[in-house]
C-alpha cells in the first residue's frame, strides 16, 4: 500500500523545478542546403539539408535528418513515411527572440542535452551591396564568429532577425551565408508557410543542461565506441558484442572522427 | 568571447563629427501587445539604404542609434503578418509607439521542388568503397561499421537499437529474414551501396497510414547480374575434423537465388545462418511447433559455446528462390534441409526430497540423436499502392531418432524414441480499404500430426505393470493430431494523441490423441487406465482492443489493451465415455504506464490480468511413459489458472557522470484449480496425477542495478542483484507440502580497453538457490561463474584472443571446471584470405561438472567434453 502511495506520489508530482518550457505555432519552413567540408586535408565536400522552421517568437534550425525524425513534425506530416539517415550535422539551435536565449540542444541515444547562449552573439556590419536571390532583394553584412569571418546575404523583405545555425541579429532573414574559405556555405532552397501551423512544444526539463565542451565530449565518446557508450547507460545489459568486431568497429569511427577536423566552430 | 550587444548600431558613410540621435521606442500588436523581434530599421528616405536598425526585445522596445546629416529619417517598422510600418521622422533624439496592423499577405513563397525532399542524396546511403577496410569481405564486415547500425552476436541486425524491418537486395525480399545467409556470404566487392531507410514502411498501402519506427536494409549491386559467394574449409586434429561451407549466389533484377552447403564435425552450429529474424504479424496463439510427448533421459547441457561440448556431424543444405512474377509481385521459394548425428555422454546424480523421505538416483548416460529435417516455404506476395496481399504456405518434416542407454548400479536399460512430425500451415495477410478505413484481415491454418514410439529396456514401474515382477520391455506409442483455424479483422486509427486498434476474430483448434502401451512381445496393456483416445476442440470468439497514449513530449506513455475472449472447451474420450466442457467468458486486462520525470529520473508501472486453461498436453485421462521413469496422466476437470501480475521500477540516467542505477519489484499471484501430485518411487521412478484442489502460487522479485563507465581509463563496470522468493502447495508421495525457493543472483562485470592493442573483459556471477517445505529449508547450492578473456591486436591484419574460465559449485566434491582457450585470426591481402586458427579446451578438461536444483530435488550432473583440439580454418569471399 505503501509502496503504491509512493508510485502514485512519483507519477503524478508537479515538477517543482523551474519550468524551462517552450510552447510555439510555427508558420514557415525556411529549407538551406548546406556544403561543407569536415576535413581539412580533403578536398571532398558534403551537403545536407537544413530547415529553419519559423514561429512568432521561436525558431528551430536543424538538419533535414531530424526534422524528419521528429515526432512532432511527424504528426504534422501525417505520419508519412520517411527516408532520413544519419546526419553529420547534430545540434538543433532553438532561438527565442523574448527571452533573447539561444537553447542548442543535441541528441545522443537515449538522451537529450542542451546548452543556452545569449541570442545575439553576433557584430555585423551591413554593407551596401545588394543582389536577388530567388526574386529576393538581399543586402550583404559581414562577422566574425568562432574563428571564421562570414559574409551574410540577408533580406529586409523576410521581417525576422533569424538565419541557418546559430545566426541572427540582422534586420532580416538570412538566406546566405558563408565563411570566406567556403568551408561551410549556407544556401537558400525555398521558403514555405506551414498551413496549418505546426505546433510545437518542447519542455527543457526533460533535457540535461550542460555546456557545449561537455556535449562535444559525449557525442565523441558515442560516436567513437557506440556499443560501450550504450552499455554504460545501462541498456540490454545481457548483450555483447563480438570483440574482434567491437575492436574493428572502434578503429574505423576514430579514423572517421579524426577526419573531422574542420568544425564549423573552430574555437 | 564574443562581445554580446543588444543593440547593434552601424552606420554607413559617416563622417566624423555628425551628432548622434538616439530613437527608441516600443512595438504593439492591435490588441495592445508587445511585439518582440519586430526589426526597426532606419534610412535616409524609404528607398534608400539602411542607416542604422534595431530588433526589438521581449518588451517590445528597441533603441536605435543614428549618425545622419538629414533633417528627416524613414523609419520602418516590420513582423511577419502585419502590415509594414513607415514613417518620416524628425532627426532628433526621440521615443515612439509603433502600432502595426494585422495584415492577411503572407511571404513570398519559394516553394522546395519535391525531388529535393525526396531524393535519397549521400547522406542517405553509404557508398561502401569509403566504408571498406582492407580486412572486410562480406557485406556484414560494411554493416557493422555504419553509424548506429549494430549485429548481434546471433546475427540480428539492429539500427538505434531496433532491429531492422526488413533486408533487401536491389530492393527484393529474397530472404524474408533468414538475411544471416547474405549478410555473411555477399562478397563487400560486389556491393556499391548499402542504403538505410529509415522509418520505413515495408507495406505500401500503410505508407502514409502507419508511421514505422524501424529502419529496412537495402543493399545495391555494382553489377546487373551479380554472382558471389564465399566458401570456408577448415581442418582439425584430434580426432580428425572438418569445417566446410559453400554459399553461391546469383542476382539478376528480376530473379535471385542464394544456395548455401555446411558441413562439420566441430560443434559449431549450422542453422545459426538459416535462423529467421522476421517479425511475425500473427500465428501468437497458434502455431505448427512440434510436441514431444515422449523422451529419452537427457544430461543437460554446458552453460557454454556448443564448439566444446556438442559432439555433431551436421549437413545442411538450403536454397532460397526470388521470381519477380510482375511489377509488385513476388514469389519466393525458401527450402532447407538439416542431417546430424550427435552423440552424448554424461552421468547424472539426482537426489529427491519428499516429506518422508530422499531418494538417490544415479544414472550414467550415452545417448545417440539422429536428427533429419526438412523445412520449406512458399510465398506469394503482392505489395501494391492500393492494397496487399501475402500467403505463406509453411511446411515442417521431421524423422528424428533417439537411443539412449542408461548404466545404474542396479540396472541397465536401452531407450528407443522415434518421433517422426509433419506440419504445415498457411497465413495469409490482406489489406483492404473499405470505405475511408483500411482493415487488415488474417487468416492461420495450420495441420501437424507426429506418431511417436518409446521402447525402454527392461521395463520400468513392476508394481503397475507386472504385478512387481521384473519384464523385459515396455513400449509407448502416441499419435497425435492437431487442425486449427484462426481469423480475424481488424483496424488501427489515430485520434489525437490516442491510438486505438480494435480486432474481432473467431479460433477453432481440433486436436486428438490416441495413445497405447505394449509389454512384451507386442501385447497390448487393456487397462483403460492407460490408454487414450481424446479428441479436444477449443473455439473462441475474441475483441481485442488496445489503446495507446503518449504526450507530445512523450514523457507520458500509456498503454491498455481490453481483450475480450469467449472461450469453449471440449473433451471427449471414448476410452472412458466420459466428457469434460468448460465455456467461459474471459477479460484480460493490461495496463503499462511509463512516466519520465526529469532528464534523470523515470518510473513505470505495470499491471495484468491472465487466464490461463488446459491444454491437451495437461489433459489426458489415461496413463502416459513420458520418460523411461515417468509416468504422466491429468484424470481431473480442464485446468484453469488466474494470473495476476503487478510491477513497478525506477531508473536514473546521468549520461553527464556515465553513470546508471535501476531498481524494480514484481509480484506475481496465481490460482489454480489443480494440484499437481508426485509419488516417487524407490528408483527415482516418477508418477505425476493431478488433482482436483484449489491452490496458489506467489512470487516476489526485486532487481537492482548498475553501471559506470569511467571516461579516462575507457572502462564500465556493471554490477546487478536479484532475489527471487516464491511459495507454492504440491503433493508429494501424498502428503500436501508447500514448497519454498529463494534465489539470489549477483553479477559484475569490468570491460576496458586498456590499450590500442589490448582490450580485457571480466565477468562473475554468484548464485545461490535454496528451497525447503513448509518452514524447513532442506537445501541450498551456490554456484560461481568467473570468465576473463584478453583480446591482443599486435597489427592491423592480426588477432589474439585468450581467454579463461571457471565454474563451481558448492554441492559437488569435485565441482571446480576450469578452461583455457586460444585464438588466433591472419588475413591475407592477396590473395583475400582469412586463416583462422583455434586451440580449444588447452587443459583438456575432459568433463563438465554441474549442479542444479529444483524445488524438491537436486542434480548434479556431468557432460564429457570435446577432448583438446586445434582446428585451421581458411575463408575467402568471391
Amino acid at each position: 500500500m505503501k509502496l503504491k502511495l509512493f508510485m502514485l506520489l512519483i507519477f503524478f508530482s508537479v515538477n517543482i523545478l523551474a519550468q524551462e518550457e517552450l510552447k510555439e505555432k510555427f508558420n514557415y519552413k525556411v529549407t538551406y542546403k548546406l556544403d561543407f567540408k569536415l576535413d581539412s586535408t580533403s578536398a571532398e565536400k558534403r551537403s545536407e539539408y537544413m530547415i529553419l522552421y519559423l514561429g512568432d517568437d521561436i525558431s528551430q534550425f536543424s538538419s533535414r535528418a531530424y526534422v524528419l525524425a521528429n515526432p512532432i513534425v511527424r504528426r504534422g506530416n501525417n505520419g508519412s513515411t520517411s527516408r532520413a539517415a544519419v546526419t553529420k550535422f547534430f545540434t538543433k539551435t532553438i532561438k527565442d527572440q523574448g527571452a533573447s536565449k539561444m537553447y542548442n540542444s543535441v541528441f545522443v541515444p537515449m538522451t537529450d542535452f542542451f546548452y543556452v547562449q545569449e541570442l545575439r552573439l553576433f557584430d555585423w556590419e551591413i554593407h551596401s551591396e545588394t543582389k536577388i536571390i530567388k526574386d529576393y532583394k538581399v543586402q550583404k553584412a559581414t562577422t566574425s564568429f568562432a574563428g571564421r569571418d562570414y559574409m551574410a546575404w540577408f533580406t529586409t523583405e523576410i521581417p525576422v532577425s533569424d538565419g541557418p545555425y546559430k545566426f541572427n541579429g540582422l534586420p532580416g532573414l538570412i538566406l546566405e551565408i558563408a565563411d570566406t574559405g567556403n568551408d561551410y556555405v549556407f544556401s537558400f532552397i525555398g521558403l514555405e508557410k506551414i498551413t496549418p501551423a505546426l505546433t510545437y512544444k518542447i519542455n527543457f526539463n526533460q533535457y540535461i543542461k550542460t555546456t557545449q565542451e561537455d556535449i562535444a565530449e559525449i557525442l565523441h565518446e558515442y560516436r567513437r565506441d557506440p556499443p560501450t557508450y550504450v552499455r554504460a547507460q545501462g541498456i540490454n545489459t545481457h548483450r555483447k558484442v563480438d570483440p574482434e568486431w567491437h575492436k574493428k568497429m572502434v578503429a574505423a569511427f576514430t579514423k572517421m572522427l579524426e577526419k573531422e577536423n574542420n568544425p564549423i566552430e573552430l574555437e | 568571447m564574443k562581445k554580446v550587444s543588444f543593440l547593434l548600431i552601424l552606420i554607413l558613410g559617416v563622417f566624423e563629427g555628425y551628432s548622434q540621435t538616439d530613437i527608441s521606442g516600443q512595438v504593439f500588436d492591435d490588441h495592445n501587445k508587445n511585439l518582440s523581434g519586430a526589426t526597426v530599421m532606419i534610412s535616409k528616405d524609404s528607398v534608400s539604404s539602411i542607416l542604422a536598425y534595431g530588433i526589438s526585445d521581449a518588451n517590445g522596445r528597441f533603441k536605435v542609434k543614428v549618425k545622419s546629416e538629414s533633417n528627416s529619417l524613414f523609419l520602418k517598422v516590420s513582423y511577419i503578418g502585419f502590415a509594414t510600418f513607415g514613417k518620416f521622422i524628425q532627426n532628433t533624439s526621440q521615443a515612439l509607439e509603433v502600432q502595426l496592423s494585422p495584415s492577411s499577405e503572407s511571404l513570398k513563397e519559394v516553394i522546395v521542388k519535391s525531388e529535393i525532399l525526396q531524393q535519397r542524396g549521400d547522406t542517405l546511403s553509404f557508398s561502401v568503397a569509403a566504408f571498406k577496410g582492407k580486412n572486410d569481405r562480406v557485406i556484414a564486415d560494411i554493416l557493422k561499421k555504419l553509424p548506429g547500425i549494430d549485429i548481434r552476436p546471433n546475427g540480428q541486425i539492429f539500427y538505434k537499437d531496433e532491429p531492422i524491418q526488413k533486408y533487401y537486395i536491389e530492393g527484393l525480399d529474397l530472404l524474408e529474414g533468414r538475411y544471416n545467409l547474405a549478410n555473411n556470404n555477399l562478397s563487400a566487392d560486389a556491393v556499391s551501396k548499402v542504403e538505410i531507410l529509415e522509418n520505413h514502411q515495408p507495406v505500401k498501402v500503410l505508407d502514409s497510414l502507419e508511421f514505422s519506427e524501424r529502419a529496412s536494409i537495402n543493399i545495391k549491386l555494382k553489377k546487373d547480374v551479380t554472382v558471389s559467394g564465399t566458401a570456408t574449409a577448415g581442418m582439425g586434429t584430434a580426432p580428425l575434423l572438418w569445417q566446410t561451407k559453400l554459399t553461391p549466389m546469383i542476382f539478376t533484377k528480376k530473379r535471385q537465388a542464394i544456395v548455401t552447403y555446411q558441413s562439420n564435425n566441430t560443434g559449431s552450429d549450422v542453422s545459426g545462418e538459416i535462423r529467421n529474424f522476421s517479425i511475425k504479424y500473427f500465428g501468437e496463439n497458434f502455431n505448427i511447433d512440434k510436441t514431444d510427448w515422449l523422451s529419452i533421459q537427457n544430461v543437460s547441457e554446458p552453460p557454454f559455446s556448443a564448439e566444446r561440448w556438442l559432439d555433431n556431424n551436421v549437413h545442411l543444405g538450403s536454397a532460397n528462390i526470388l521470381q519477380r512474377v510482375k511489377k509488385d509481385m513476388d514469389l519466393k521459394l525458401n527450402i532447407s534441409y538439416l542431417n546430424d548425428y550427435q552423440q552424448q555422454d554424461g552421468s547424472t546424480q539426482t537426489r529427491y526430497f519428499t516429506p518422508t523421505d530422499t531418494i538417490d538416483v544415479i544414472e550414467k548416460t550415452n545417448n545417440n540423436i539422429f536428427v533429419s529435417k526438412l523445412e520449406g516455404e512458399l510465398t506469394l506476395e503482392n505489395n501494391a499502392d492500393k492494397n496487399y496481399f501475402k500467403n505463406q504456405l509453411e511446411f515442417n518434416g521431421s524423422w528424428n531418432a533417439n537411443r539412449g542407454f542408461i548404466d545404474r548400479p542396479d540396472a541397465q536399460i536401452k531407450q528407443q524414441l522415434a518421433h517422426p512430425f509433419l506440419g504445415i500451415r498457411n497465413d495469409l495477410r490482406l489489406l483492404r480499404t473499405v470505405g475511408k478505413q483500411l482493415i487488415t484481415f488474417t487468416s492461420n491454418t495450420g495441420f501437424t500430426e507426429s506418431n511417436q514410439d518409446l521402447l525402454v529396456q527392461p521395463g520400468q514401474f513392476e508394481e503397475v505393470f507386472n504385478n512387481g515382477d521384473p519384464y523385459a520391455e515396455i513400449k509407448q506409442r502416441v499419435s497425435s493430431r492437431k487442425i486449427y483455424t484462426d481469423n480475424s479483422a481488424g483496424f488501427t486509427k489515430a485520434l489525437g494523441k490516442f491510438t486505438i486498434s480494435p480486432k474481432f476474430g473467431f479460433s477453432i483448434q481440433n486436436q486428438q490423441l490416441d495413445t497405447d502401451i505394449f509389454l512384451e512381445d507386442g501385447q497390448e496393456v487393456l487397462d483403460t487406465d492407460f490408454k487414450n483416445r481424446t479428441e479436444f476442440l477449443q473455439s473462441s470468439v475474441y475483441f481485442k482492443n488496445s489503446i495507446n497514449f503518449k504526450n507530445i513530449e512523450e514523457t507520458w506513455n500509456l498503454r491498455l489493451s481490453t481483450p475480450l475472449q469467449f472461450k469453449s472447451f471440449q473433451l471427449e474420450d471414448e476410452n472412458f465415455e466420459d466428457t469434460r466442457n468448460l465455456d467461459r467468458f474471459i477479460f484480460e486486462p493490461d495496463f503499462y504506464v511509463k512516466r519520465k520525470l526529469s532528464a534523470y529520473w523515470e518510473a513505470h508501472v505495470s499491471a495484468r490480468l491472465q487466464y490461463g486453461f488446459g491444454e491437451i498436453q495437461q489433459l489426458y485421462y489415461g496413463f502416459l511413459l513420458n520418460g523411461y521413469r515417468n509416468l504422466n496422466r491429468y484424470n481431473a476437470p480442464i485446468s484453469e489458472e488466474i494470473q495476476q501480475n503487478y510491477s513497478a521500477g525506477l531508473n536514473f540516467r546521468n549520461p553527464l557522470k556515465q553513470l546508471f542505477l535501476n531498481a524494480s519489484y514484481s509480484y506475481n499471484f496465481s490460482e489454480s484449480n489443480l494440484l499437481y501430485s508426485s509419488t516417487i518411487g524407490e528408483n527415482g521412478t516418477t508418477i505425476l496425477e493431478a488433482v482436483a484442489r484449489d491452490n496458489n502460487f506467489e512470487n516476489h522479485s526485486f532487481r537492482g542495478g548498475g553501471s559506470k563507465y569511467f571516461r579516462k581509463m575507457k572502462t564500465t563496470l556493471k554490477l546487478n542483484a536479484s532475489y527471487n522468493i516464491s511459495k507454492r502447495q504440491q503433493l508429494l508421495n501424498n502428503i500436501l507440502a508447500e514448497v519454498n525457493t529463494k534465489s539470489f543472483n549477483l553479477r559484475g562485470s569490468v570491460d576496458a580497453e586498456i590499450s590500442s592493442w589490448l582490450i580485457a573483459n571480466y565477468s562473475a556471477n554468484f548464485s545461490t538457490y535454496t528451497s525447503g517445505f513448509d518452514d524447513s529449508d532442506f537445501q541450498q547450492i551456490e554456484t560461481q561463474q568467473h570468465t576473463i578473456d584478453l583480446y591482443f591486436y599486435p597489427k592491423d591484419n592480426q588477432y589474439l584472443s585468450v581467454g579463461g574460465e571457471y565454474y563451481g559449485n558448492s554441492l559437488s566434491d569435485n565441482g571446480d571446471n576450469y578452461f583455457v582457450n586460444l585464438g588466433y585470426q591472419f588475413t591475407f591481402e592477396k590473395p583475400k584470405m582469412d586463416l583462422n586458427l583455434s586451440w580449444r579446451n588447452i587443459l583438456n578438461t575432459d568433463a563438465f561438472i554441474n549442479a542444479y536444483n529444483n524445488e524438491y530435488y537436486y542434480v548434479q550432473s556431468s557432460y564429457r567434453l570435446r577432448p583438446s583440439q586445434v582446428l585451421a580454418t581458411l575463408k575467402f569471399s568471391f
